[in-house]
């Protein structure tokens, strides 16, 4: 039993980190948030260098063969670091084919994800908060689709798409087809910009062995990851800014009432960190625990960010308000982690309607948990 | 990561289990029988692992994980557990750490076993978050501490057998440093307790007055003007709020079964989407911490400091605890105007009860401001406060 990263985990995390800060505090992520993404190219390019677009390909087609909790840790840094790259896409895309893919799909497609050569989008949206897999309304008519998926992860930048269809059933489309069309929205979170891709009788490669279900935890997971670290970031930030700012004479960061709301929301975030870290690792649990603990934790994370971005908001005072001040791009960042794949109220529901089950199925230790 | 206990732990666990299948239902509170669990438990190595044997423990080297382990598997066979209280969790570490030979073989075996109660004498009516400006005294003659003043808000003050006091002996000290630790056997004349009724209707606390009350001059712990460093030992929440899951999760299980049980103009309550929603919220408070507690659990075991990730235990308990106060209430209805029945306590609560029970938290054993204090500047790095 351990449950706490280990010197490896953490040694990947902080040279992801070393990486992502230098670069996106180099000037990266700014440009990106004012719509220059050519620094954002460069930065997923050393995220593929840094081995970050293969994290969970197997080491047989090239990757780094590592498991949810490590691609969790690694989203943890995403959001701290409010990265401008179509990560969190990309890892679930390939997951899906890792987990689902026929050995043909992986040895096709496994070793150009894990270099970066082909990016790919995660492709389940299909609007008015149809999310989950079995709400997904796109038919496979004779190995073609027709339709629209929303809210497509890096949909203009990426070369495929893991699709959600119905039934629950997951296929691998060519964005480079000319079936596809795909738009840009005008996305709130610029570090993660989404877009609409059409399909006009698309064809689409079927993932055989795909557990959409599976796939969704696993993305809620992630997302409950980056949450924590973009909420962690705003809480570094404010305090750096009260320790530095003056007024009445004094650091503000010495007025009990600034103090207060800070630990307020310190004393929840940070006992929800090991939270995700038990989400990821009931992806090896039975349906139930799986999805209670992830929809439990992309609930909870997801409020808490917001408490905590809004909070550090208000401490900073009217700079904080501002969009030339940063801080606004990890309260958004929180806003996506928030409402993609639906909003809290639908998580909890879920849990809680899974709650019967959930731990009689768990691993030994869920008991003591 | 992962959450398998492996080989090792798991034949513990068994031997665990297996033991607490020993414990006959029947002794549920008799007193007795339990203090003979409890000498027995840790004889055969499940209590108190990191206390010697001579002293009563089991002797063989802390470890959080099996202490998890023994906490779970006598909980779910009805077995007693580790007193409840400030005798285990504050005086037997305190002075193990700081004590003499002497009042360790005389204080700990009975304290483990529960033979022997103890209470807190700390805060004073003057003195409660600012705990140094305390006034009870205490002054040395013929060989004996005569002791002079009172405590307010002492826990089972009236079942105790001793108290470990905070007195002010060195009255020309510098408030941190005229305070002693003493030990004090609280069945002497000189002390009256007063209980003080709480707003829940239990008397859980007391008043207590000191009116020449005496203690032997070797039942310091420390030396004099030490008391202040010597309580310190024991940083009160910061580790006990590991015991709390349990409790956390009985609380969710007895208020989801009753809102189970309900309706409300026609419509099951659980069907209820608010409801779902503040069980859902309680929910995600309680894993978090459970899942905190695992994690402070495997940094001890691996020997790192779990740092702010321990800091934030009390308050957070408390906000799992106030989440709690709200389902209750929701649970209530036309039930939420009529007094609880006379006589309630924790052991018999109702959802009244919790509503305000859960208020009790926020202040007991160090405030929340204090805690949130605490966070903002041991965890943030903040300015400390300005102290009068």
């Amino acid at each position: 039993m351990r449950f706490h990263p280990s010197d490896d985990q953490l040694a990947l995390r902080d040279a992801v980190r070393r990486y992502l800060g230098d670069v996106c505090d180099g000037g990266v992520r700014r440009q990106a948030v004012e719509g220059d993404i050519a620094g954002a190219a460069e930065l997923w390019r050393g995220c593929a260098e840094l081995g970050l677009t293969g994290l969970v390909v197997p080491e047989e087609y090239g990757g780094l063969g590592l498991g949810l909790i490590d691609l969790a840790l690694i989203s943890d840094v995403f959001g701290y670091e409010a990265a401008p790259a179509p990560f969190l896409g990309h890892a679930l895309a390939t997951l899906a084919i890792a987990q689902g893919g026929s050995p043909g799909q992986k040895a096709d497609l496994l070793p150009r994800l894990a270099t970066g050569e082909v990016t790919a989008a995660l492709a389940i949206g299909e609007g008015g908060e149809a999310w989950s897999p079995h709400a997904w309304r796109i038919d496979v008519e004779a190995g073609r689709i027709r339709g629209a998926k929303h809210f497509v992860t890096a949909a203009t930048e990426a070369d495929i798409a893991v699709v959600g269809t119905r039934g629950g059933a997951l296929g691998v489309v060519d964005c480079r087809d000319p079936g596809v069309t795909a738009a840009p929205i005008r996305s709130l979170d610029m570090t993660r910009p989404l877009g609409t891709l059409e399909f006009d009788g698309t064809p689409v490669d079927p993932l055989p062995g795909a557990d959409a279900e599976r796939l969704f935890d696993a993305l809620l997971v992630q997302l409950a990851a980056d949450a924590h670290g973009a909420a962690r970031r705003a809480i570094d930030m404010t305090v750096a800014y009260v320790l530095e700012r003056q007024q009445f004479g004094r650091r503000i960061g010495s007025f009990q009432a600034v103090k207060h709301q800070l630990a307020n929301i310190t004393a929840c975030l940070v006992p929800a960190e090991p939270l995700v870290w038990y989400a990821a690792l009931a992806d090896g649990s039975g349906p139930a625990d799986r999805g209670f603990a992830a929809a439990l934790a992309k609930a909870h994370l997801a409020d808490r960010a917001m408490d905590t971005t809004r909070t550090c908001v208000e401490l900073h005072g009217g700079i904080g308000y501002t969009w030339d001040y940063d801080l606004h791009i990890w309260l958004k960042r929180a806003m996506f982690d928030f409402s993609y794949a639906n909003v809290p109220t639908v998580h909890r529901a879920r849990a809680m309607a899974l709650r019967r089950t959930a731990r009689v199925e768990g691993p030994s230790l869920t008991g003591l948990l | 990561m992962d959450l398998d206990l492996g080989a090792e732990y798991e034949t513990f666990q068994k031997r665990a289990e297996d033991f607490a299948r020993g414990w006959n239902a029947a002794d549920a509170g008799v007193r007795d029988a339990e203090i003979a669990w409890r000498i027995e438990a840790a004889e055969a190595g499940l209590l108190y692992l990191d206390v010697p044997r001579e002293y009563g423990g089991a002797g063989t080297g802390g470890d959080p994980l099996k202490d998890a382990i023994v906490r779970l598997a006598f909980h779910r066979a009805g077995a007693p557990h580790i007193p409840t209280g400030v005798g285990t969790r504050m005086m037997v570490p305190t002075i193990l750490k700081r004590g003499t030979e002497a009042q360790k073989q005389r204080f700990v075996p009975p304290a483990l076993s529960g033979a022997e109660i103890w209470c807190q004498g700390y805060s004073e009516p003057n003195a409660g978050s600012d705990l140094a400006s305390l006034r009870t005294r205490a002054e040395l003659s013929d060989g004996q501490w005569v002791i002079n003043g009172s405590k307010i808000w002492t826990s089972g003050a009236e079942k105790s057998d001793f108290m470990f006091i905070l007195t002010r002996t060195e009255p020309d000290a510098p408030r941190h440093r005229g305070i002693s630790y003493l030990l004090l056997d609280m069945r002497q004349d000189g002390i009256t307790i007063r209980p003080l009724r709480q707003m829940t209707g239990e008397a859980g606390f007391n008043e207590v007055f000191f009116d020449d009350a005496r203690t032997p001059e070797d039942w310091i712990v420390g030396g004099r003007g030490d008391g202040w460093s010597v309580a310190r030992t024991t940083l009160g929440f910061e580790r006990t709020a590991i015991n709390a899951p349990s409790v956390m999760f009985d609380v969710l299980r007895m208020i989801t079964e009753r809102l189970g049980t309900m309706t409300r103009m026609g419509k099951p309550l659980l069907e209820d989407e608010a409801v779902i929603d503040a069980i859902g919220v309680a929910e995600g408070y309680a894993m978090a911490h459970l899942a905190n507690v695992l994690r402070q659990v495997s940094m001890d075991r691996a020997g790192q400091v779990p740092g702010i990730a321990a800091t934030c235990n009390k308050l957070h308990a408390t906000n799992v605890g106030l989440r709690l106060g709200e389902l209750a209430q929701m649970a209530q209805g036309d039930a939420g105007l009529t007094a609880p029945p006379e006589g309630m306590t924790r052991d018999t609560m109702d959802d009244r009860f919790w509503v305000m029970r859960a208020l009790g938290v926020t202040i007991a054993g160090g405030t929340s401001n204090i805690q949130r204090n605490i966070i903002a500047e041991r965890g943030l790095g903040l300015p400390r406060e300005e102290r009068g």
